[in-house]
């Protein structure tokens, strides 16, 4: 068996033993339900009619005293209406404003729809998933890779002729493995949330559902956004051999940049064109599906996003590969 | 291209440097195939960086390694297949158990050999805690599996590291026995230790390091013999010390109340016959047996070799 391959295999022989990476699986599965069960409640509501808010003189209240009052519109539409001590003035105004919002609602319903069954709640729950996703796998690479250092067993390993960066390989191997296996767990409870939040409601009338294609891009979006924060993680904890270092700085990293690029993004307008090649905007605009979320490389193609994230992790995986390759190894770091 | 005869550690003028520390110095060790092989030092005196080296763990800053009689040298993962070593304290996954601590470093090795993990087990006792977590174990324990672990894949060539540290009394007798018979079916072991005692009862050469530097290197015998003390009660001992005493090749020569404490270079019947010319006859001769430990400190010129030195002291010490 190719060398990459046996490492790669016992080192997820070595992963589903421990405590973390299970751990870490339920976080995100619980996680990524948020983009499920919030749209479905959204749904009820949206089903419902929705509500109009007004400001009325007097009404409810004292004479000359304002205040806004809100009102269920499917009590507004009712004849009579439902509401008691309405002034009836108010009642045509409401209703204009009813209908309106029974208008737009009737054209978010599918939407609304779609994103808590499947298969667009794959998609709702893979943007969820990769957000909080992309600090959990970090944890899991940094530790996955430092314990080896802390625990002096990176020497025990190589003594017994594993090559260093075909170990090396192996581990980031088995957390892109991971990262696809937690996202596959994703998939699965999604789609049994979905299926039964689905047997809950009405779908709406002339509801097409989206097509699997987009579901499946959605999987593969959130996997590879994940690939360059695991390289990203690797080097730095094999450069400062601790787990603890490995993770702070990267997660610290992919925190900052942000912010800091929209304070100097107030200085000058240049440096949008750095931030376009920058790590994390890259993968909050690949994340996004190229959308201008926060810190997002705003306006830029899916390619470039996937170029720029491919260029850094081939940079990434190098320089931890030499490291690797090129220290001495010696006793247990304990960090 | 390997040669059998040649030996299985070879290495010229190794060098190890770590900044402004040279931690091996020039060293050049010859370690034939097969038996036990001793590598002493005190701590610091560079035995774990020599084996570091050896181990392909720390690249040398200047020498040379050859291993198995490869003509190249240097160390490649073909030869680390047929060694087997545990480095200081042996290091394991606290969450695996014991046997699957083994199996692990089995199959990543790709030297899988069915019921060869259960045999070690076995071998060091810990079969009944086989199914425990690492981190449950006892300080001996983890050392009885860092023995198993060196013996993974039945190597050529197993190093050693202090196996007994933490051990009782009978599991130091039992790894010192194992060690022995390892080293009597053909493979060679590296043991290094500063358990004098342990060594000169296992080892049959041994090599010895200090400040990164070699010192000696030889058989255990010829090593604590070299010294070449004789003891000697004759008819008239304060006259054979006189003769002795202006002889070109005896020296050091004292009285200690029991006879006459001298060391040569030359053959015993030369004294012998040196006495007789003199007119002092010889009622008896015998070798004063140093122990290592002694022939360690003097050599090494240290007060010392380790807080946890058991080596025991002969009443007849020179």
């Amino acid at each position: 068996m190719n060398i990459v391959a046996r490492s790669t295999a016992w080192e997820w022989f070595k992963l589903r033993r421990r405590w973390m990476p299970w751990i870490l699986l339920i976080v995100v599965v619980l996680f990524s339900q948020l983009g499920v069960w919030p749209a479905y409640f959204g749904y009820n509501e949206l089903g419902r009619g929705g509500q109009v808010t007004m400001v009325s003189s007097g009404q409810f209240g004292g004479p000359g005293e304002q205040r806004p009052i809100s009102v269920e519109c499917a009590d507004v539409m009712a004849e009579p209406p439902r509401v008691a001590d309405l002034d009836p003035a108010l009642v045509p105004g409401l209703r204009v404003q009813c209908a309106e919002v029974t208008k737009r609602a009737a054209e978010q319903l599918p939407i609304a729809y779609a994103n808590f069954t499947l298969p667009g709640s794959i998609g709702q729950a893979m943007t969820t998933a990769s957000a909080l996703g992309s600090i959990l796998i970090a944890v899991l690479a940094a530790s996955t890779v430092g314990v080896e250092y802390s625990w002096g067993t990176l020497r025990t390993v190589l003594v017994r002729g594993t090559g260093r960066w075909q170990y090396l390989a192996g581990k980031i191997a088995v957390l892109l493995l991971a990262a696809l296996a937690a996202l596959i767990v994703v998939v699965g409870v999604t789609a049994v949330s979905s299926l039964v939040a689905q047997s809950l409601v009405e779908a709406p009338a002339g509801y097409v559902a989206p097509g699997w294609g987009d579901a499946l891009g959605a999987i593969g979006r959130a996997w590879f956004g994940f690939v360059p924060m695991i390289a990203l993680v690797v080097l730095l904890t094999v450069l400062t051999s601790s787990t603890a270092m490995g993770m702070a700085i990267g997660i610290g990293y992919t925190i900052a940049e942000p912010l800091i690029m929209l304070l100097v993004g107030q200085l000058s307008d240049r440096v949008t064109v750095v931030t376009d090649y920058l790590l994390a905007a890259n993968i909050n605009g690949w994340t996004g599906g190229g959308a201008a979320a926060f810190g997002a490389a705003g306006g830029l193609s899916s390619l470039h996003h996937f170029i720029v994230l491919s260029l850094y992790t081939v940079v990434f995986v190098a320089l931890a590969a030499w490291l690797i390759e090129s220290r001495d190894v010696t006793k247990a770091t304990g960090t | 291209m390997t040669n059998d005869a040649a030996p299985v550690i070879e290495t010229t003028d190794l060098s190890k440097r770590f900044g402004s520390v040279l931690a091996v110095d020039r060293l050049s060790l010859r370690v034939e195939r097969g038996g036990v092989f001793g590598l002493l030092g005190s701590n610091g005196s560079g035995k774990t960086t020599t084996i570091g080296m050896l181990l392909g763990l720390v690249e040398p800053s200047g020498g040379s390694i050859h291993l198995f009689g490869n003509a190249q040298p240097g160390v490649r993962p073909a030869d680390l297949h047929r060694i087997g070593a545990i480095v200081e304290t042996p290091s394991f996954y606290p969450y695996l158990s014991g046997r699957d601590n083994l199996r692990y470093f089995q199959g990543i090795s790709g030297r899988s050999v069915a019921g060869e993990v259960d045999r070690l087990l076995d071998l060091v006792e810990l079969a009944p805690s086989a199914g425990r977590k690492f981190s449950t174990y006892s300080l001996g324990m983890k050392q009885r599996l860092g023995v198993a672990y060196a013996l993974l894949g039945d190597p050529d060539l197993v190093f050693l590291d202090e196996p007994t540290n933490g051990l009782d009394p009978a599991g130091v007798a039992e790894v010192r026995e194992l060690v022995k018979a390892l080293g009597e079916d053909g493979r060679t072991v590296v043991l290094s230790s500063h358990m004098l005692a342990e060594v000169e009862q296992v080892c049959q050469r041994v090599a010895i390091i200090s400040r990164g530097r070699l010192l000696a290197q030889g058989l255990v015998e010829d090593l604590v013999r070299s010294q070449g003390v004789m003891r000697l009660r004759t008819n008239d001992d304060h006259r054979a010390s006189s003769v002795l005493t202006a002889s070109p090749f005896a020296h050091d020569v004292s009285l200690d109340g029991t006879g006459i404490l001298v060391r040569t270079d030359e053959e015993p019947w030369m004294l012998t016959r040196l006495l007789a010319e003199h007119g002092v006859y010889v009622a008896e001769m015998t070798p004063v047996q140093t122990t290592l430990e002694q022939y360690f400190l003097e050599v090494t010129g240290e007060s010392g070799i380790g807080s946890d030195s058991t080596a025991t002291q002969t009443g007849d010490a020179a």
